[in-house]
Formats: structure tokens, C-alpha cells, sequence
């Protein structure tokens, strides 16, 4: 065979692969067309199989689909498509469903379900002082002449606690009757910093919640529960009192971090319901490029209850006008009642 | 189900989807060890519908090294290499990448079926067990943002050689300048290969899985599915054959894969990757 048919040989295969080659769509399924009634039932779709909290809230998915289809067509703008999916995204009233787009994000501002719990000027005024210490993401100081040590902790989203920032707390309040651990309006964060803030107060293994996760597209499919158990260390830890100030801007982690603590008798919370935002949520894009985010698991406290609406405190404490006229925290005063009683 | 274990066993041995750049050169004497360095640069789409209905341009460098082991009629071929690069996604408005990182194992055996030598083409049926593994990033997903696939699979291959020779002559470069072209040995190889039977290990229904689990394993609410027939790949290279036996090659691979229309969270993805290789001979 002379060389030259080699090489029309070695052309044909050549164009026979890049010929095949671009048939490899013909194996994949057509990419969804970037059309607002697709992006819409794509959303839709997504949460009607996979949002973990459609039975649990008592939502009607299937109306929510027929309420805002009329306001979907072929010609509306960006803008328009994005109010109208935000929309439906927060008939869900969940703060951790979210949609992202380079002009625009939607958000259930849970917040607004009660009053903020805080007023950050009291406390640096009055209960933090000028001399306060930031040991990694908590700032603190004793109150109380001494007695109390008072631990701000305003997101669990900052940084990833360590075993020195917690190790530096213990020792310095190791003589405190009591701590009061401030978490009102902390948003949440890392999952990994409930365990790690447990560890001030916690170092055998026991039941925190338990939990579950959507594995198939009707509302009822959860695997079945999985127990959520603490560390086990030899970390020291501290055994008095410890209080937890919370209220409805207390969400997601911080939600979890209140849960948790009703598996601690010495721990006691205080304030307000938090915002709960005890689904994880997830992750995922529409065909139009645009991303969204919403839960997908339940968590059951050790009560055997499903806070996901917001944990309720031991005890409930509105911060009060009258008294932050005089620069008082009553939540705090409470706590330190609390821990002095 | 005593059976699939022992299948999983053996595939997850160290095995890929496809390996590419494979040594796919055979020596024209028989006995001989052969490595292969290669590198290269892959593109390709990827859809991950765990996360994503759009498909993704990747843009891959590509490493890869294979050992060739030729005895008598048959052949052996160990294969590894390694993708690393970015997936984009360029919307109207905006644009979304991924990184991508990626390791493909193989281990082939070939047969030289000698019965139709006299054409000038020798033919190598095989098998091969190879292995994928993907660890992919996109931080647009929130929880979502880490992605790993790993596909086992049982391939069967078909390989064809064909060495030729230019023969030494004068020419004239461009109709003007004279030159002596030496005599020039080649080897062009066609290998296709089809994965008959997949494992594929991604994402449960949900991706993430539940990490709210503090006893966190590392990759909660993965399943395992079977897949037969998942797709396809081929091998055009031609190697220029030197002196001592070592050659110089140039591949083009082709790939696909698909979950399958009916997959949970189906993934689909193809590469094409041109690969310049070294061969060297060993003995």
C-alpha cells in the first residue's frame, strides 16, 4: 500500500471521528430553552420535588404554580421574570431560599417576623465597656462586677472557631458563676462552629437532633432519621450556667446551636423565638444561568419536635423601650438573674 | 448480589471511563516495553443536572503517561492521566466557571488477530477496566459547590495499526529549494472503545447530601447506579518511528459519556483532546 493512500486512510478516520464526534448531542438531551415559562416550571420543579418543607408549612405548591403562571410571558424583561420567581420563591416563607441574579437577589427577610432583640449601643455602652476583649469572632468581657462573663457572638459565619479562642474563653471566666452567650441577630453560618461552640460546654457524645433529607420528588420521601451526636474530647469544658440570648434574626446555624442546647440542662435559652432556617439548603441553576438556593433537610430537636418555624426559649424576653431608654439590656438583666438565682 | 460485589471489586481496582492518550502504538517486532509521556489540551461540554440543566465548555490540560507491555500476540497497557483545568458557562448576563480536576485509570489487554495481517492492517481486540474520578467546584452552588463523579467501567476496544513507510527522495520545498527527505517510518493506530457496563457513584437525589450530620462521612447521600453502554471513545494518533526505536506522536481523542436519559441527576460530558506524546522505548 503506497504511503499517499495511507494518509487518506488516516483523513477518512480522522473525519469519520470528527463527523461521530459531533453527533455526541444526538446522545445528550437537548439543553432546556432559555425561555421565561421554562426557567419558571424548571424553579418550580426543583421545589416542588426537592424543597423539604412543602407538607411541614402546609403549602399548596400546586396553586402557587397556577397564581403566578399568568404573569409569565415570552416578552417580559429580566427584571419582571426575576420579581415574579422571587415571588413564588417566598410564598415559601423560608430564609434560607434564595435566588441569585448579577442584578438582583431574593431573599425571605425572616427578621421582620419579630422585633430586633438588640441594641448594640447598650451593650457596648453599658455591659461590654471600652475594654473589651476580640478573641477570634467573639468579643467579651465581664458584667455583673465580675461575676458573669458576657460573650457576643454576632455570626457563625466569620471565621472557624478554634480550640485556642475557646480555650482562652474557659480560662477566663473560669471563676464567673455564670456566662451569657449572646447570639440575637446572629444570621448564621459554618455548621461546623455549632459543634465547635458546643465544645465550651460539651465533651461527651451525646443526642443533639435528629435528621433527615429529601430522596425522592413527593413531598413525604425523607430518608429515614439520622441522629446527630456531639464530639466526644478531653477538651475542659464549662459546667455552670451558660445563657443564650436569642431572637428572630437568630437563624439558620444559630437555630441549630438553640436546638442543640435543649439537650444541656445547664443551658437555658433566653429572649426571643429564633428565625429557625433548620433545612439545608442547597444549591442549584436555572437555564438562564441564574442561580437559586432552598432547604433540603428537616431537623427534629431532641424533644422530638420540628422547630423549623423558629426555637422557641425557655424564656421569653422582649428587649424593652422603656428600659433601653436608660440603657438597659432587661434580656440581659434577666440572664443575670437567671444565673444568680 | 454476591456477584456485584465481586464486580465492583474489580472495577474499582483502577479503572476509567476512558482513558485517552493511551500508548495505542504497537511496535512492529514483537516483545517490547513502551512508555509514553504525553501532554495536551482537552475541551469538551459537561452537564451536571444535579445542579445545572446547562451545559459547560471545559478547557483542559492534559497529562497522561501509559506503559506498554507487548509480548507475542498479546498487549498489556497500564494508563494514567490526569485533567485539570476550568468549566465556563457564559450566559447572557453573566458567566459561571468551575474548576475541574481529574484522574482516568486503565488497565487494557489487547490480542494481535493475525488473520488479516496480509491487508497490511493488524487488528487488536481487547477489554479494559478503567476508572474516573472528578472532584469539580463551582461556588455559585452554595452547599452545592463540590461535585465528585467516579465511573467504573468495563470497555470493550478495537484497535488497528498500520506502519508505513516514506521512502527517501529529493523534493523541492515550495517548487524552489531542493532538499533529501530520509527515509521516514510511521505508525497510524485507530483505537475505539465502548464502556458495555458503567458504575457510576454520584450525588443521592439531592446534591448536597444531608451535612448537618456531625458524625460527617465524606460524601453523605452518594449513590451507586449501573449504566450499560455509556457511552464511546477513540484514538487517532500517528507516530513518527525514530532510529532507536522510540517515536514521536500526536493523538486526537475523542469521548462521551452519558448517565442515561432516565438517570438520577444525570451527567453527560465529552472531551476532545489533541496530545503530543514522546515514546520511548525500554527494551
Amino acid at each position: 500500500m503506497k504511503s499517499k493512500n495511507i494518509i487518506y486512510i488516516f483523513l477518512a478516520v480522522l473525519t469519520f471521528i470528527v463527523y461521530f464526534s459531533s453527533c455526541e448531542k444526538m446522545a445528550f438531551e437537548k439543553e432546556i430553552d432559555n425561555t421565561p415559562i421554562e426557567n419558571y416550571d424548571y424553579l418550580w420543579n426543583e421545589v416542588n420535588e426537592k424543597y423539604a418543607f412543602l407538607e411541614y408549612k402546609n403549602v399548596n405548591w400546586d396553586s402557587i404554580y397556577e397564581v403566578y403562571l399568568p404573569h409569565i410571558n415570552s416578552k417580559m424583561t429580566n427584571d419582571s421574570l426575576f420579581r415574579v420567581l422571587g415571588n413564588m420563591l417566598n410564598e415559601l416563607r423560608d430564609g434560607h431560599v434564595n435566588l441569585f441574579s448579577p442584578f438582583n437577589l431574593s431573599r425571605y427577610d425572616i427578621t421582620l417576623l419579630g422585633p430586633v432583640n438588640i441594641n448594640t449601643r447598650i451593650i457596648k455602652d453599658n455591659y461590654l465597656g471600652t475594654d473589651y476583649y476580640t478573641t477570634g469572632s467573639f468579643v467579651h468581657n465581664f458584667i455583673n462586677n465580675g461575676d458573669i462573663g458576657y460573650i457576643r457572638y454576632s455570626s457563625f459565619a466569620n471565621s472557624l472557631i478554634t480550640d485556642y479562642e475557646l480555650d482562652f474563653i474557659l480560662e477566663r471566666y473560669e471563676n464567673t458563676q455564670g456566662l451569657i452567650l449572646d447570639i440575637r441577630q446572629n444570621g448564621g453560618g459554618y455548621v461546623d462552629n455549632v459543634q465547635k461552640l458546643l465544645s465550651l460546654f460539651c465533651n461527651d457524645e451525646r443526642l443533639l437532633y435528629e435528621t433527615q433529607i429529601k430522596n425522592g420528588p413527593n413531598a413525604n420521601n425523607f430518608t429515614l432519621l439520622e441522629s446527630a451526636y456531639s464530639n466526644k474530647t478531653e477538651r475542659d469544658i464549662y459546667d455552670k450556667k451558660i445563657i443564650v440570648l436569642t431572637d428572630r434574626g437568630s437563624y439558620s446555624a444559630s437555630s441549630f446551636f438553640s436546638v442543640c442546647t435543649y439537650a444541656f440542662d445547664n443551658v437555658i435559652l433566653v429572649g426571643d423565638t429564633t428565625g429557625g432556617g433548620l433545612g439545608l439548603p442547597n444549591g442549584g441553576q436555572l437555564p438562564n444561568g441564574w442561580t437559586y438556593r432552598f432547604s433540603i433537610t428537616q431537623t427534629i430537636a431532641v424533644n422530638g419536635q420540628n422547630y423549623e418555624n423558629g426555637v422557641p426559649p425557655n424564656h421569653t424576653v422582649i428587649l424593652s423601650d422603656d428600659a433601653a431608654e436608660t440603657g438597659i439590656d432587661n434580656v440581659i438583666e434577666f440572664a443575670v438573674n437567671l444565673i444568680k438565682s | 448480589m454476591k456477584n456485584k460485589i465481586i464486580f465492583l471489586l474489580i472495577l474499582n481496582f483502577g479503572i476509567s471511563l476512558t482513558s485517552i492518550g493511551q500508548t495505542d502504538t504497537v511496535p512492529k517486532k514483537t516483545r517490547s516495553n513502551l512508555i509514553d509521556i504525553s501532554a495536551g489540551l482537552a475541551t469538551g461540554s459537561l452537564r451536571d443536572m444535579s445542579t445545572s440543566p446547562l451545559f459547560y465548555t471545559g478547557l483542559l490540560p492534559v497529562i497522561d503517561i501509559s506503559y506498554s507491555n507487548f509480548f507475542n500476540k498479546n498487549l498489556i497497557q497500564f494508563n494514567l492521566s490526569s485533567y485539570n483545568g476550568i468549566y465556563i458557562k457564559l450566559t447572557d448576563d453573566d458567566s459561571y466557571l468551575s474548576t475541574a480536576n481529574s484522574i482516568n485509570t486503565e488497565i487494557a489487554y489487547f490480542r494481535h488477530y493475525e488473520d488479516y495481517d496480509e491487508t497490511g492492517f493488524k487488528h487488536y481486540p481487547g477489554v479494559s477496566l478503567n476508572n474516573y474520578t472528578s472532584i469539580r467546584v463551582n461556588s455559585a452552588f452554595n452547599n452545592a459547590a463540590f461535585a465528585f463523579d467516579n465511573i467504573s467501567s468495563l470497555n470493550i476496544n478495537y484497535l488497528i495499526t498500520k506502519d508505513f513507510t516514506l521512502k527517501a527522495k529529493q523534493k523541492k520545498l515550495l517548487w524552489l529549494i531542493k532538499y533529501y527527505r530520509k527515509e521516514k517510518q510511521y505508525l497510524a493506530s485507530f483505537k475505539i472503545g465502548i464502556p458495555i457496563y458503567s458504575l457510576i457513584y454520584r450525588p443521592g437525589f439531592t446534591n448536597p447530601g444531608n451535612l448537618t450530620l456531625n458524625n460527617i462521612i465524606l460524601l453523605p447521600d452518594y449513590k451507586t447506579t449501573g449504566k450499560v453502554f455509556s457511552g464511546m471513545n477513540t484514538n487517532l494518533s500517528l507516530s513518527r518511528v525514530l532510529e532507536n526505536g522510540n517515536m514521536i506522536k500526536f493523538t486526537y481523542h475523542w469521548e462521551f459519556f452519558t448517565s442515561g436519559k432516565y438517570a438520577l441527576n444525570r451527567l453527560d460530558m465529552s472531551k476532545h483532546a489533541l496530545l503530543f506524546s514522546l515514546v520511548f522505548k525500554i527494551n
